[in-house]
């Protein structure tokens, strides 16, 4: 009598799948569609030997088992339901050899269900030309499969795949990753309030809406010995799975794939030997970012220029234009320039993320991570911290979620405190106002002056977290747990959509993130800035008049309205703090937007824009009118020595509202964020010191 | 008029003053009642 096998076809997308099917059932399918959805899969048979036959289901392509679209819900559905006449006796997990990191998540999930899983590798006519060499014995061991290598170009291994499907019942069963490790006590509790049920499929039916035979997923939350968890935390939970199953994925790696780069020949392996090798993986990286400096300092200046005559004349028509007033000062002069301060950086932020995306979008930030990854072991973190720290040169709150795949706590909380460090696009402006400042022209190798100074505060940033990683490394005597498997993707052209797409999103977020602080402060400090306690306020004419009768009506009228700035409420508040900046060689008005610049640090020039617009209300641009202020000892505010010094203090405090609250909320104490606040702002007071102390 | 403007600054200057205070102090005290990640786009 002939009997039939049930076998499932799961994988992730572009894996050879649907060849492999068309392989073994020759191109018999037959397309049908599952009640309720539109969704297409595939159905063939194939004779396995002479009393079995194989009905095979390929279904369509997933990435995994935590369902987020109509595709990946159908997958679920069929392998949590026994009662479907089509439940898998086995599946058959199909992935492809140059990205087993990835397809090996969703195999974890598929055998974890209790369904005799065989790992099938494709692509393996690839692995000489790719220097890729699996030990297959190892692999088996570890993931508790049996591993079919087949090459459906070349209709390889499929004779061997089909033994294996025969002797299906060999195949343990047990689960790979324990899912009550990732909350003991709930699921202790799930278990009991189900007993007898797979933890796995009851945790996949909680967080996914699959109807599975008896148990309805809406039960469950009516049961009363079982309180189920809000969606975030069960979203969470959700992450902590996905993080355990690719710590069990990088340890089985790591025993049983071999990459060797050296002894590949296809064009992508040559061009890897290239890009990631110790001498010239480094050196085309700091050329390309060198050209990257150099081109938004060069490329921005036009439309930079622009921006700032454009706000300057919305300033004057709204001054001329409606009615004199308080409201109309606070329109023209505080709130106006102080946009005006952070719109006129989208041409430099636009091009910094053109580029990154860009570089992305290639392919080559893998291999940078690659390489990266290389250098950073010798100062005790591991190639999991390299993500944060590139990340961070965004921003370093995303930066410092993206910690959480760490696994090592000492490891994770390093990489936590030393990514502040890395430079953020919120100091772009900052940088960009202060070198186009006080950094003369000209070229150096043909590289502009100003370029450099920005890749050398970029890099001193990045030396400065790697030094500091070191000495908590020592400090901290940590034995590093953690390792690191990266999948370097294939090069392929930058679609010009999906970089648009980024560099617009990018830009949105950094106007409308910092735009809203900005202008509530704008308004905020306009106010204290055009207001001020006693006499020296009130009667500033008149002492400035009697103080120098001799000089024309223009000059009173200046030094009036620096005499009642310097008398204003923010003037008092900052001269209160100048004893403390002026050894860094700053006045009060860089003190005040030091402040203000806490909530976050592009507010400083903000800050600056609306100063200096109360304090001089002639039509000359935010730039112009910081580059002609005098000290009271007649040198310029502005000079290389304390432009420089600024610079560096800004490269090294932690001037950043939101990443304390980030670095709280990860590390569940204020003891890190407040420590990190406390010895950042040393750090970068005292090298600013030094730097002003030398420079001037 | 004058009195008017100065409606409008001192207005200006309460709504300048609430939407610090919430966005600093406020807010992520709300979202961690709630008890939702950093994700979730309301930070």
């Amino acid at each position: 009598m002939s009997k039939s096998l049930n076998i499932a076809l799961l994988g992730n997308p572009n894996t050879g799948k649907t060849s492999l099917f068309n392989s073994l059932t020759g191109l018999s399918q037959k397309v049908g569609n599952y009640p309720g959805v539109t969704v297409e899969k595939k159905e063939g048979v194939c004779k396995l030997d002479r009393k079995t036959k194989g009905y095979f289901i390929d279904l369509p392509g997933t990435y995994s088992i935590n369902s987020s679209s109509i595709d990946e819900s159908i997958v679920v559905e069929l392998l949590l339901n026994k009662n479907n006449k089509e439940y898998p006796d086995l599946a058959l997990v199909i992935a492809d050899v140059e990205n087993l990191k990835r397809n090996l998540l969703l195999f974890t999930q598929v055998k974890d269900l209790g369904i005799p899983t065989i790992l099938v590798i494709n692509m393996a006519d690839q692995m000489k030309r790719k220097g890729i060499s699996l030990d297959i014995p190892i692999l088996e061991q570890t993931l508790e499969t049996k591993i079919a290598l087949v090459s459906t170009r070349e209709n390889t291994g499929l004779d061997e795949l089909k033994k294996l499907i025969l002797n299906y019942r060999i195949i343990s069963n047990k689960p790979l990753v324990q899912i009550n490790s990732i909350d003991k006590k709930y699921f202790e509790n799930l278990e009991n309030a189900f007993p007898g049920q797979l933890l796995y499929k009851l945790w996949l039916i909680i967080t996914q809406d699959a109807n599975f035979g008896a148990i309805q997923r809406t039960l469950i939350s009516d049961i009363s010995k079982f309180q189920t968890k809000s969606k975030s935390e069960i979203k969470r939970l959700q992450q902590k799975e996905t993080i355990k199953r690719y710590q069990f994925i990088n340890s089985v790696l790591k025993k049983g794939l071999q990459i060797d780069k050296a002894s590949a020949t296809d064009f992508r392996s040559k061009l890897d030997r290239v890009l990631i090798h110790k001498f010239w993986g480094y050196l085309i990286f700091f050329s390309i970012l060198m050209i990257i400096f150099q081109s938004i300092f060069s490329w921005s200046e036009v439309p930079m220029d622009f921006i700032d005559n454009c706000f300057n004349y919305l300033s004057s028509v709204t001054s001329n234009n409606l009615p004199s007033g308080v409201f109309t000062d606070l329109l023209s002069q505080g709130i106006i320039p102080g946009l005006g301060g952070i719109v006129i950086f989208i041409p430099q932020i636009a091009f910094l993320f053109l580029f990154l995306s860009i570089l992305e979008e290639t392919g080559y930030m893998s291999r940078v991570v690659f390489l990266m990854d290389r250098g950073l072991r010798r100062f005790g973190l591991s190639g999991k911290s390299i993500i944060p720290l590139i990340s961070g040169t965004a921003c370093a709150i995303p930066a410092i979620m993206s910690t959480r795949n760490i696994e090592s706590w000492k490891e994770r909380l390093i990489t936590i405190l030393v990514t502040p460090f890395t430079t953020c696009s919120a100091r772009l402006p900052v940088y960009a106002i202060l070198i186009a400042l006080v950094i003369p022209d000209g070229y150096f190798l043909g590289f502009s002056y100003k370029g450099l100074m920005l890749m050398f505060l970029y890099l001193i940033g990045f030396l400065m977290a790697l030094g500091i990683a070191w000495i908590l490394t020592t400090t901290l005597s940590i034995h590093s747990k953690s390792y690191f498997v990266i999948e370097l993707p294939n090069y392929k052209i930058p679609l010009i959509k999906n970089v648009a797409l980024t560099v617009w999103e990018k830009t949105k977020s950094f106007v409308e993130g910092a735009g809203k602080i900005i202008l509530a402060i704008s308004i905020l400090l306009w106010i204290l800035a055009s207001y001020g306690p006693g006499e020296n306020f009130n009667q500033a004419e008149n002492i400035i008049q009697k103080k120098y009768p001799e000089l024309a009506e223009k000059e009173i009228e200046l030094k009036t309205n620096s005499f009642k700035l310097e008398n204003s409420y923010v003037g008092v508040l900052g001269r209160s703090i100048e004893p403390i900046i002026t050894p860094l060689g700053y006045d009060w008005k860089i003190g005040i937007a030091i402040i203000t610049s806490f909530a976050a640090r592009e507010v400083f020039v903000g800050t600056l824009a609306t100063i200096y617009s109360v304090q001089n209300d002639d039509n000359d641009t935010i730039k112009n009118k910081m580059a002609s202020d005098i000290r009271k000892d007649g040198k310029l505010l502005f000079n290389l020595a304390s432009g420089t010094s600024l610079m560096i203090f800004y490269a090294f405090a932690m001037q950043c509202m939101s990443t304390l609250a980030v670095v709280k909320k990860e590390t569940n104490s204020w003891k890190w964020p407040l420590g990190q606040l406390f010895f950042m702002t040393i750090l970068a007071y005292f090298i600013s010191f030094l730097t002003y102390q030398i420079l001037s | 008029m004058d009195w008017i403007q100065g409606f409008l600054v001192f207005l200006s200057g309460i709504c300048a003053l609430l939407f610090l205070f919430r966005k600093f102090f406020f807010k992520s005290k709300l979202a961690n009642k709630k008890g939702c990640d950093h994700n979730c786009d309301c930070h």
